[in-house]
């Protein structure tokens, strides 16, 4: 198949890389159309076609090209889209998905195949895979993502995914160490699987019978087992879009690394997903939970080639300190000031900086007794500091 | 959500006032008089209960006529209050049942809300998996429901 990016060339031949694979499935071919009622054909799962999913790979591959800095050097995206009608209201993703290949059960098999005959031989580099679509679970630890040409004849599970074999077909010694799945899905498990002993098997990859799995390979399930994925017509999928945010800085963890670079860790990005999916799903009253399984360990998903911003917020105590309080903000060391004679225009007052420590000057101009003015305040600027840090004056 | 009028307990209150018809000046006034005409005409009737059998006969008679006039004037003092007393508990029981009405007319219009049938009672979210045939049932009775509640109040 044709890469959607193709950095290989400009990589030393052997050297470790990272290369992903995104399928985003929202059309599909025998399903009723997301506006029409389901087909009575239990095999067919009571679904219609979906209008989020695509979006939501596309969204994550563009990041991955434009944004993603790895610890080694991203050489290949595979990305295959079967996007909806509306979708395809987007120009880019539109003309992005009349690039590529559609997420038909042939070509993700094939891209499954040579996705990892590109990861086999660098146990250094880094393997992603991203799949998105309509899902369904056959047990509480067996999950498939439906394809394109799903329900194409009664072997309806022919036409999926299935994450355990893939997971599992990953390990091994000689391919990367290194992984990261995300599965954007629903795990609800459909009736019929409780009136059909087997309906076909889903894709998979070659698996070892044992040997040694060292490998940090989370999987961030978009649902918990039993529930149900959301998509936001328009936006994509409630995953995808707390994913970039996340990606985009959320995610970050803590600390630096000993080299005073910033990263988003498996760890970090699983903290930061479960409480941005919750949120958004919250907005709609709804509720969905991200849950991480697969094979957690240490590792680093992203490095920020600049601190990552973040909101901060200052309160001042007493209130009416506001009018005559004024701001500076330098780094931690008092070498230079990042931001001067800020105003406190609302109480508490949010800024966006970059992640790190500051030292924070609160100066009350004029003299207004008995308010006294703050100086070398230590502020931390984290993803996960909870209320505003305060200011007492007076 | 639709929004529907649903009459208050004052709206009732008041269309229970206005079927009380109370008497009042010149036909209080009147009917007080002709009371009294009447009583009095009785107790000459009483003092002449020794006349003659003719006399008697043509008194009756006149008396048969002033008592018709005096019962329908008793017939409207006495009416008007029996009336105003049942127009008052009319009117408390219209209260309690507006109060009724209203929580039944707001339960049909969020049934009619969610009915699963139209845009409205279809999250705005799209789910990534099966639906199921209980959830199916689920979507079929609040169907059902909604359907009533739409018969109900239209």
């Amino acid at each position: 198949m044709t890469l959607w990016l193709d950095r290989t060339g400009a990589a030393n031949p052997g050297a470790p890389a990272a290369h992903a694979l995104v399928v985003g499935v929202s059309r599909y071919a025998h399903l009723p159309p997301p506006d029409a009622d389901p087909s009575d054909d239990p095999l067919k799962f009571g679904l219609v076609g979906a209008t989020t999913p695509a979006t939501g790979a596309f969204h994550f591959a563009r990041w991955l090209r434009d944004r993603f800095q790895p610890a080694v050097p991203l050489a290949s995206i595979r990305l295959l889209l079967s996007p909806s009608d509306l979708e395809l209201g987007d120009a880019e993703l539109a003309a992005t998905a009349a690039q590529v290949e559609s997420a038909s059960t042939a070509n993700v098999r094939r891209a499954l195949l040579e996705w990892r005959a590109a990861c086999h031989g660098q146990p250094d580099g880094m393997a992603v895979l991203y799949l998105s679509g309509h899902g369904a679970s056959q047990s509480r630890t067996d999950h498939f993502v439906l394809l394109e040409d799903f329900a194409a004849d009664q072997l309806v599970m022919d036409y999926s995914v299935d994450v355990g074999r893939v997971h599992r077909g990953m390990a091994g010694p000689s391919l990367p160490q290194s992984q990261f799945f995300f599965v954007d899905a629903c795990r609800i498990r459909p009736e019929a699987f409780s009136r059909y002993r087997a309906a076909g098997s889903g894709l998979g990859l070659p698996e070892e019978w044992d040997g040694e799995d060292r490998r940090a390979a989370p999987v961030y399930f978009s649902a918990s087992p039993g529930t149900a994925a959301l998509g936001e017509p328009g936006h994509g999928t409630l995953f995808s879009q707390a994913l970039m945010s996340c990606l985009e800085g959320m995610a970050v963890d803590d600390f630096a690394d000993p080299e005073g670079r910033f990263r988003i860790t498996g760890s970090s990005l699983q903290i930061a997903l479960e409480q941005r999916v919750a949120e958004l799903a919250d907005g709609y009253g709804e509720w969905q939970e991200v849950v991480v399984g697969g094979q957690m360990r240490g590792s680093v998903f992203h490095y920020f080639e600049t601190p990552p911003k973040l909101p901060v917020a200052i309160g001042l105590y007493p209130d009416h300190a506001r009018p005559v309080a004024w701001a500076d903000w330098w780094d931690i060391d008092r070498e230079a000031r990042i931001l001067r004679d800020c105003r406190f225009e609302w109480n508490p007052m949010i800024w966006t900086v970059p992640v790190g420590m500051y030292s924070l000057d609160v100066i009350i101009r004029p003299d207004t007794p008995p308010l006294q003015s703050k100086i070398g305040l230590p502020v931390a600027v984290a993803p996960r500091v909870l209320g505003p840090r305060m200011v007492r004056l007076a | 959500m639709a929004q529907e009028h649903v009459p208050g307990p004052q709206a009732l209150s008041n269309t229970a006032s206005q079927a009380t018809v109370r008497l009042s000046g010149a036909a209080l006034v009147t009917a007080f008089v002709v009371l009294a005409a009447f009583i009095a005409f009785v107790w000459y009737m009483i003092t002449q209960r020794s006349v003659a059998e003719t006399t008697w006969s043509r008194l009756a008679w006149l008396f048969s006529s002033v008592e018709a006039i005096a019962f329908g004037a008793a017939g409207a003092l006495f009416g008007s209050s029996i009336q105003r007393q049942r127009a008052e508990k009319a009117e408390a029981s219209a209260e309690r049942n507006a109060d009724t009405a209203a929580k039944g007319r707001a339960l049909a219009a969020s049934i009619k809300a969610d009915d699963p049938g139209t845009p409205a009672g279809r999250s705005s979210l799209e789910r990534l998996g099966p639906t199921g045939q209980a959830s199916k049932a689920a979507e079929d009775l609040a169907a059902r429901h909604a359907a009533i509640a739409r018969e109900l109040f239209p």
